[in-house]
């Protein structure tokens, strides 16, 4: 049972450490490159459209188990990823091979004219496509591809630009996200401020899993991301872009997993509905929810306890809904007795539940690793097995007597009395009174803040959730991983805090929160890494 | 074993290796060091899925010796080539003599969710939340070793369902990632044959004029980086030379090398309908790229998602509970454990063994060239222990392996040992796999 691969190497956690924070620190800024998702919205941004799909590109690690990291991250390129970039780039060109004049900035009149334009498409959408200006090097590289699919290859004008398209879109300034723009490193101290450039495409995927816009570059060129004022600005005026609902979405249903609910298995005796239909309406409801409370209301309290959401007619099953019909999604409200916030929607709670059950440990592992940032040490010998279902009891019957085991609870007691709150969700999310004729209890307990709290079930631990000051510092510290895609180390200590801060003073707006930590002295600097010689 | 053998002329070496006019350069200067003694290639290939076995049902408890009779439950789709078998037991109980020492050395016995790296390497850190290996792994270092002899892209890591760790590792901290898409893996070894050869050289020159390009700049790029980032660098750099080779070497198939068939078409891995198609496309594919000529060195992982809700296999009747559940259950689910890994058994390594065994080669087939490793990586699912992993050998790689028996250990032995024997097997001089102090091996115990 093997868990997260290292590579990203650890950070301290949400804590930081013992040591006080450096108020002028920041982390280093490991190497990335795009993940499938950003690229295919990138090349949809840069060319209008892809008939790409993300199996078509290399892929990304991503689990839900033993605390790996909470987002999907890239993996190196193996020969079969530069194949598959490879045959993406080829595909991307060919199909453009019909519209070039809508990324071509110049209709040459004749050939003499042809070698001008081809120049300004390197510079112009080369700038695009690297997010950064090019400097004479890459610009004098491209021009003598362009020259050699002209003499060499027997290319014609149209030829050569996608010739040059498919060469873009494999160059590393391309696939990986180091946007330096060509000049010398800007230091402070012992830390590189980060470019315009950088902190544009840095916005830009963090906020909206995209590439900038033209403002977003324009306010690279015009030095109007050197400042904490000039970063803010544009992150409000992103966050009012729907593409941020995108990037919302994207972050929460990374945190929880629900993206991979596609392909979770389910016992078709007991939930003969499953299919991808309705895991697909399930990821689909995560996501609405997410932004229908993040850029309603705004508020935490409103993610974590709303009791309105979007579902269609197979959804609307698993809820006991019998007053939807059709694929569309259509408002409801959930009865409050039975359902509330995110941690209520069948996305979450299928995700997290078994096959066959609906499994207190993965569900209370999923909220003490992503929302109170908890590490759950390994399982100590001799785990004795939980006892099978067909023993009369229930779910928590069952975990109770495993967990009762002395060499099993100091694994699931921080795991097991926070998923009991969730027993009222079968595998699937479907609300129930009783399992095997049984009532069901859903109490439960969890230590927030260092208080051990109880509570009734999964509504009131939402209640406790939403105001704990430990989730809110948890939530500043995933939103940090996420808009770095790393893991935080003692030198982002002090900009979490500082986010954690911003985050509680809004009123826990989950807006104000991001534009904290795009402002933050470790998102807008970086220490070099060893053996790097700055420009 | 002596790769210096004269009984065989340079052309039968070439001829019998299935390679091209291309590759004569590369073995004018000398024997092809990448030939066994019978002048064939010998290969490497190593099968893996997690949550460990059930034992009463997986382990010999005849005496050591050629095996006789029926093969224990786990194991008996392997019965056609009992002959071709290699069991391995501690001499006085029923257990794998063979142990993953690098963890039980770094106090992690029972850290059966750490343990994938350290199967194919002996040498693993475990930092509490997961783990990496600190060495490449066998099918790296034998893929490295055929590199070196003019055999290129030998390595080929594939996966079914592969979570997030890995078997194969390119060097420290550095995994292999697999394939884990057949469709991709047969367009790579089986497709073009579409294209006019007008076509397929433009669009081989269009490839290499765009590929030198990236070349040039990930070398440039690499030069802005600091030490770790160049190394990621490098992988991307190696991946495009790699593709650079491919285009260079064109492999003409042998007669024995038959394209293998994909239907259905267009099938999505990610439901749980599809894994045994899964499942069966990549055995074909491995079997394929290793009769045809394409690989020698591979790694086929077909699960390693134990940690979170996991398969279930309902065409086996077990809709639930899924497979790491099951594996929890222990003792108290024997019943569904062994069902599970005799499917495993029989549609992936007892049918892979069919394919290569089907293939004659000299007086033998493809399967006596080989050497696959079957693994596990914990003893029972319920203890998450690695201190007797359940390895079963199959093939002798040449004549290396004396097999069709049992062989008993009178102590348990770091893995590092029997990796270290088949880099032997492979031709390989090796003190080692992994840390020094786990340095030697296992040939006197194995050897024909």
């Amino acid at each position: 049972m093997p868990g997260a691969a290292g590579g990203a190497g650890q950070g301290g956690g949400a804590g930081g450490g013992t040591l006080p924070a450096d108020s002028n620190g920041a982390g280093q800024l490991p190497l990335r490159r795009l993940t499938s998702r950003e690229y295919l919205n990138s090349v949809r941004e840069l060319l209008g459209a892809t008939s790409l799909a993300a199996e078509d590109l290399p892929g990304e690690t991503d689990d839900l188990s033993n605390n790996g990291f909470p987002f999907r991250q890239a993996t190196p390129i193996a020969t079969f990823d530069a194949a598959s970039l490879q045959e993406a780039a080829e595909r991307l060109a060919a199909g453009m091979s019909s519209r070039l004049s809508s990324i071509v900035p110049c209709v040459p009149a004749n050939a003499s004219a042809e070698a001008d334009c081809a120049s300004q498409f390197i510079t112009g959408f080369g700038a695009r496509a690297f997010r950064r200006p090019l400097d004479t090097a890459e610009v004098n590289q491209l021009t003598a591809l362009y020259d050699s699919g002209r003499a060499t290859l027997g290319l014609d004008f149209k030829g050569a630009i996608g010739l040059l398209l498919e060469a873009m879109l494999q160059a590393p300034a391309f696939l990986y996200h180091w946007e330096a723009a060509p000049g010398p490193a800007v230091r402070d101290g012992g830390l590189v401020q980060l470019d315009g450039y950088q902190v544009a495409s840095r916005l830009s995927y963090f906020l909206w899993g995209n590439m900038p816009d033209a403002a977003l570059f324009q306010a690279a060129a015009a030095g109007q991301l050197a400042t904490v004022a000039g970063i803010e600005a544009q992150a409000q005026r992103m966050l009012a872009d729907d593409r941020a609902q995108d990037g919302v979405a994207d972050f929460m249903s990374d945190l929880f997993d629900v993206n991979v609910l596609t392909s979770r298995p389910k016992d078709e005796t007991l939930y003969p509905t499953w299919d991808l239909e309705l895991a697909a309406a399930m990821q689909d409801e995560f996501r609405t929810f997410t932004t229908a409370n993040v850029f309603g209301p705004g508020r935490l309290s409103d993610l974590l306890t709303g009791g309105r959401s979007s579902v269609n007619e197979v959804l609307a099953s698993v809820y006991g809904l019998s007053d939807v019909t059709g694929t569309a999604p259509r408002q409801v409200t959930f009865d409050a007795a039975e359902r509330a916030g995110l941690l209520t929607l069948a996305g979450f709670l299928a995700v997290t539940g078994a096959s066959d059950g609906s499994s207190p440990v993965r569900r209370g592992h999923a909220i003490y690793t992503r929302l109170l940032c908890g590490v759950v040490p390994d399982p100590p010998a001799n785990v004795p097995p939980v006892p099978s279902p067909t023993f009369g009891l229930t779910t928590r019957q069952r975990f109770e007597e495993h967990d009762g085991n002395p060499c099993t609870g100091s694994c699931h007691a921080a795991m097991d009395p926070i998923g009991f709150g969730f027993e009222h969700y079968d595998g699937i999310g479907r609300y129930r009174v009783t399992e095997q004729n049984l009532p069901i209890s859903s109490s439960g307990s969890i230590v927030l803040d260092g208080q051990k709290q109880t509570f009734a079930d999964a509504l009131a631990l939402g209640e406790l959730l939403a105001a704990s000051p430990q989730v809110h510092k948890c939530l500043a510290t995933q939103m940090t991983r996420y808009a770095l895609n790393r893991w935080d180390g003692a030198a982002d200590a002090a900009s979490i805090e500082a986010a954690r801060a911003a985050f509680t003073t809004a009123g826990l707006d989950l807006r104000a929160l991001m534009t904290a930590v795009a402002t933050g002295r470790t998102f807008r600097f970086r220490a070099p890494s060893a053996g790097e010689v700055l420009p | 074993m002596s790769p210096e053998n004269p009984k065989y002329s340079r052309r039968a070496v070439l001829k019998r290796l299935g390679l091209g006019a291309a590759f004569l350069p590369l073995l004018s200067t000398e024997r092809a060091r990448a030939a066994n003694a019978g002048g064939f290639p010998t290969r490497f290939i190593a099968v893996t899925w997690t949550d460990g076995i059930c034992p009463p049902s997986f382990y010999s408890t005849g005496e050591a010796g050629p095996l006789t009779g029926t093969l224990p439950a786990t194991l008996q789709a392997l019965s056609p080539w009992s002959s071709k078998v290699t069991l391995f037991r501690h001499a006085s109980s029923v257990q794998s003599p063979f142990e993953l020492t690098t963890m039980i050395d770094a106090q992690s016995p029972y850290g059966g969710h750490w343990s994938y790296p350290a199967l194919l390497t002996g040498d693993v850190t475990v930092n509490g939340t997961s783990s990496t290996a600190n060495a490449p792994s066998i099918d790296q270092i034998i893929a490295n070793d055929l590199g070196s002899q003019g055999v290129n892209n030998a390595l080929l890591n594939v996966g079914c369902r592969p979570f997030t760790t890995y078997t194969s590792w390119r060097g420290a901290k550095t995994p292999n990632t697999p394939q884990t898409d057949p469709y991709k893996l047969f367009n790579k070894f089986f497709s073009g044959g579409a294209l006019s050869t007008a076509q397929m050289n433009a669009l081989l020159s269009r490839r290499k004029s765009v590929l030198d390009y990236v070349g040039g700049e990930l070398g440039t790029f690499s030069k802005k980086l600091g030490t770790d980032d160049r190394a990621k660098v490098q992988i991307h750099l190696d991946s495009i030379r790699s593709l650079e080779k491919q285009l260079a070497s064109s492999t003409p198939p042998s007669a024995s090398c038959t394209t293998p068939v994909l239907t259905p078409t267009g099938l999505n891995f990610n439901t749980v309908a599809n894994y045994p198609n899964h499942v069966k496309f990549m055995t074909d594919l491995v079997a394929a790229a290793v009769i045809c000529g394409k690989s020698r060195a591979v790694t086929l992982d077909l699960i390693d998602n134990g940690g979170g809700n996991s398969l279930t296999f309902p065409w086996l009747e077990i809709p639930s509970p899924d497979f790491h559940a099951i594996a929890h259950q222990g003792q108290a689910n024997y019943k569904q454990k062994v069902l599970i890994d005799q499917w495993f058994y029989g549609q992936c390594v007892a049918a892979l063994v069919a394919k290569l065994a089907a293939v004659p080669e000299g007086d033998g087939t493809v399967l006596d060239n080989t050497v696959i490793l079957v693994c596990n990586d914990m003893s029972e699912g319920s203890f998450h222990f690695v201190g007797s992993i359940p390895y079963v050998m199959i093939g002798s790689a040449g004549g290396f392996f004396k097999t069709g028996r049992l062989v008993t250990f009178p102590d348990q032995v770091p893995n590092n040992k029997l990796l270290t024997s088949i880099l032997h097997a492979m031709g390989i001089t090796s003190a080692g796999v992994g840390p020094p102090k786990y340095a030697g091996d296992v040939d006197s115990a194995l050897r024909a």
